[in-house]
């Protein structure tokens, strides 16, 4: 029997290929939080006229309020579970504002007296918030599409409009409501009240001689003269190839996506890297791209100079996880200290102070200035929120890009890119359900998540492998990071006729099951392409597998074109995109 | 004709060391004795075709070796005066068999001795052959460079028990350097080649094959089964000689090194080198096989004292 054994496994070894991947391999053992944390969503800190730092904390639904000048804690405010409280915004009589991204709220709290004095309803995700000292009202911009405007005082809401998919900060510059979106960065100008869509003028980046597309516009704030300024990206609009040739790997970031050989844009950086444009007078004036900053999710200006401090949560660790530069120096970065913070906001006050705020640990840094080498910190104390599947989703690789860097927000970055061997693909959504959706890419090539790990993360990426108790925790991780659906507001007949067409036209038989497609493969086009999941559709702009389609009606139109008998109906698109915009 | 036990052979081995032994040192025949029987009183060695019977001679029940003891004593050619019955000759035509060379008790080998020349007979003589050799070695498109060694015990004709090891260093090492290291043991047949100083011989190895391949940041090791198939030509004079070897090998998985998925370096699991060198050989005593002959032939009174 031993001789049988030993002739099998003879027989199975023969023939065999080893393969030894020599990427660096990270065992380090896997941590889950008790509550697993979100992805990062950008800044979460203020400091109001008066010197006190307010940061909310999405990780552990509380918020802080910090006296900068005595390096104080002065209140720990908590709010309720899953509330997930991102922007804060001062408003008048000693009251602050939170917008609650996960409850779709927002929450008014007294600072001074370190409670909560009001919760209001506003939208589903509600990404960005301003206040107009003016009418004593708050503007909150909605990842839907709608622009609410609410009573600071009683909360109630004065209007409701809807402006464009994906909207991402209220700013007000001479009086004037603007507000950003977050995939393709513009900022959009309401020039009437009540808002408008038609009264809407929309002013894109212009990107100039700049190496690759401005997009995922993390923050947008004013500038101390009074204009607008954009925290982006810049997306590589070259060819990007998925392998490269053996002799490539000589240089140190000779990888697919990095900037060398790949298709990496300015500053030696990765397919991504994070840039600062100022605008005067609804004109893009200049576009300084950061070094190797691949994501950096929020900046501060000083009261004072040119200077400009920016939150680098992806940084390896060890590395510092903020940085400041010049606005007039192109591709500079000076790391700030933070000692082992992961630093997510940033924020000056009045006197030029930095405040830094970090979610792990839980932490506020006070320095007297960018050069500050020796930063004071504030322990906030709370649980632990680090993670594993956390870390390796933000962690930078050796191309300078992290996970997050195309799925900002534990999503997507609405990029197309232009693949060597592929062609032209979407960057694809994460937030969806993923775990409903295998196999994954638009090929369907990656049947599980641990081989998109080694194949993306590692091999084009530049990133360590991945032990299995790691790929594991990652894979939990990434399965929870599921959102609501977008519940957008919409005639209740029209989305019923929609749901009604979508199984005349025969929709249905490819975007089935719990998540609405995602795991199966037809030829389209001649093409055998993965059928996308429908959840949060229309938050996704722009579709299909190559963004051909830039609405969700041209989508609908495009499928019915290609892979129906019918003509496409007007009213039967409308019907259907409502319907779809339920999702 | 005188004693013919060395010094050398008194103090290591205590001559006398049989009641044969003891007769044929202490007296000195007559040679017109017709009760001395015409029989040598010493031989380098039996062959298992020419069975001490046949030469009339009755071992004594110790089972001592009397004429492998002379062997080792070697007796210059010119002292013996054989006369085999018939005209035969143990070993041929007629040629001597004795080793031309005194025991040497300084001899790396202890009891070994290192041979000189074709005296020695090669189906009985039991040798142990050390050999180290170098040469490329090809896996698939890539050649790499051979360092071989190896220790062969056995008759020099005949089969025989080997021992290898050899070290394989890619020559490409541009990102990755690896290292093998084969090591077997098995059975190899070696074989005279004409009437010349030349043998050949091809064995049959099991083994594993260690594998060392490093990078700028790790040390990788794999071990694969290892099988090789060494054929070799060995010119050897005076205990030494030049080894020509064709080595083709197989250690089962072929093995490829990747980094960011690209593949830096590849072998096949086939092998194949080539590589000359020298080997050194030494006596070691009879050989096994005729060690055995003789028991089965005189009933197992020969093999005490004469595994050697």
């Amino acid at each position: 029997m031993k001789r049988l054994n030993l002739g099998l496994v003879m027989v199975v070894l023969a023939g065999c290929e080893d393969v030894v991947d020599l990427d660096p391999l990270d065992e380090t053992p896997p941590v889950e939080a008790r509550t697993r944390p979100r992805p990062i969503t950008g800044g979460t800190l203020t400091v109001t006229s008066d010197g006190l730092a307010v940061a909310a904390d999405p990780d552990r639904d509380v918020v802080y309020v910090v006296d900068v000048a005595q390096r104080q804690l002065l209140h720990t405010i908590a709010l309720a579970p899953g509330d997930e409280p991102g922007r804060v915004i001062e408003g008048s009589g000693g009251l602050v504002h939170v917008a609650l991204r996960g409850s779709g709220a927002i929450a008014t709290l007294d600072r001074l007296a370190g409670t909560v004095v009001g919760r209001h309803t506003a939208c589903t995700e509600p990404r960005g918030i301003a206040y107009v000292e003016t009418d004593e009202t708050l503007h909150v911009a909605c990842a839907g599409g709608s622009l609410v405007k609410l009573s600071a005082t009683t909360g109630a809401e004065i209007s409701r409009t809807f402006v464009e998919p994906d909207l991402r900060d209220v700013i007000v510059l001479d009086g004037v409501v603007h507000v950003s979106t977050f995939r393709d960065p513009a900022l959009l100008r309401v020039t009437d009240d009540p808002l408008l869509r038609s009264g809407t003028e929309r002013r894109s980046i212009a990107a100039g001689d700049l190496r690759g597309q401005p997009h995922v516009a993390w923050r947008t704030l004013v500038t101390p003269g009074g204009q607008a300024a954009m925290l982006h990206q810049l997306a590589s609009t070259d060819s990007v190839p998925i392998d490269v040739d053996r002799d490539e790997l000589r240089f140190s970031d000779g990888l697919p996506y990095g900037g060398e050989v790949g298709g990496g844009v300015e500053c030696g950086a990765g397919l991504t890297t994070t840039a600062m444009t100022l605008f005067a007078d609804g004109r893009t004036t200049k576009t300084l791209p950061l070094r190797e900053s691949a994501l950096t999710v929020d900046a501060a200006l000083h009261p004072d100079s040119e200077m400009v401090v920016f939150a680098i949560p992806g940084a390896e660790p060890g590395e510092p996880t903020a940085g400041a530069a010049s606005l007039d120096e192109h591709c500079a970065l000076e790391p700030i200290p933070t000692k082992g913070s992961q630093v997510t906001s940033v924020a000056f006050d009045g006197l030029g102070n930095l405040v830094m705020f970090s979610r792990e640990p839980a932490r506020v840094l006070v320095a007297s200035g960018p050069r500050d080498d020796d930063p004071s910190v504030i322990e906030l104390g709370g649980e632990p929120r680090f993670d594993t599947g956390h870390e390796i989703f933000h962690r930078k690789t050796d191309s300078g890009l992290s996970c997050a860097s195309c799925h900002p927000e534990g999503t997507d970055d609405g990029h197309v890119w232009n693949f060597e061997s592929l062609g032209k693909r979407r960057t694809q959504a994460l937030d969806v359900g993923l775990a409903d959706t295998a196999p994954f890419h638009w090929d369907g090539d990656m049947v599980d998540l641990d081989m998109i790990m080694g194949e993306v993360l590692a091999h084009r990426m530049g990133g360590s492998r991945q032990s299995s108790e790691r790929l594991d925790s990652f894979t939990r991780w990434m399965f929870e990071q599921q959102r609501a659906p977008a519940a957008s507001v919409e005639d209740p007949v029209l989305v019923g006729q929609g749901r009604a067409l979508f199984e005349t036209y025969g929709c249905a038989t490819c975007h089935f099951g719990a998540a609405l497609g995602g795991t199966a493969t037809h030829a389209i086009a001649g093409e055998e392409l993965q059928v996308p999941t429908l959840r949060r559709v229309s938050l996704h702009p722009p579709y299909m597998h190559d963004g051909r389609s830039a609405t969700l009606a041209a989508a609908v139109e495009d499928m019915i074109e290609e892979t129906t008998a019918f003509e496409p109906v007007e009213a039967d698109i409308e019907a259907m995109s409502a319907y779809l915009r339920t999702l | 004709m005188g004693s013919v036990t060395s010094p050398f052979e008194t103090a290591m081995l205590g001559v006398p060391t049989s009641p044969f032994e003891t007769s044929a040192v202490s007296e000195s025949p007559d040679p017109t004795d017709p009760t001395v029987p015409t029989v040598p009183t010493h031989h380098a060695s039996v062959s298992p075709e020419e069975p001490d019977a046949a030469l009339g001679v009755e071992l004594p029940p110790e089972g001592v070796a009397p004429l492998q003891s002379r062997a080792r004593t070697g007796i210059a050619k010119d002292e013996l005066s054989v006369q085999y019955p018939g005209g035969f000759a143990p070993f041929g035509k007629g040629e001597s068999f004795v080793a031309d060379l005194p025991p040497d008790p300084t001899a790396p080998f202890g009891k070994f001795s290192p041979i000189r020349g074709e005296a020695l007979d090669r189906r009985t003589t039991r040798i142990v052959r050390v050999d180290l050799l170098f040469g490329p070695a090809w896996r698939g498109t890539q050649t790499d460079a051979m360092i071989a060694t190896s220790v062969e015990v056995g008759p020099m004709h005949g089969f025989a028990c080997s021992f290898h090891t050899s070290v394989l260093i890619s020559m490409d090492r541009d990102f990755v350097r690896v290292v093998d290291v084969p090591i077997g043991v098995g059975a190899l047949v070696r074989g005279k080649l004409r009437n010349k100083p030349l043998y050949g011989s091809l064995g049959l190895t099991v083994g594993i094959l260690v594998e060392r391949a490093a990078d700028d940041t790790q040390v990788v090791h794999r071990v694969d089964p290892d099988f090789r198939l060494p054929m070799r030509l060995a010119w050897t004079i005076a205990g030494a000689g030049l080894s020509l070897s064709v080595i083709p090998g197989y250690s089962v998985r072929s093995r490829v090194y990747e980094r960011r998925g690209v593949e830096l370096w590849e072998r096949s699991a086939y092998r194949i080198g080539v590589a000359l060198g020298m080997h050194f050989d030494a006596a070691a005593g009879r050989a096994w096989l005729v060690t055995r002959y003789r028991q089965r032939r005189h009933g197992g009174h020969a093999a005490q004292g004469d595994k050697t």
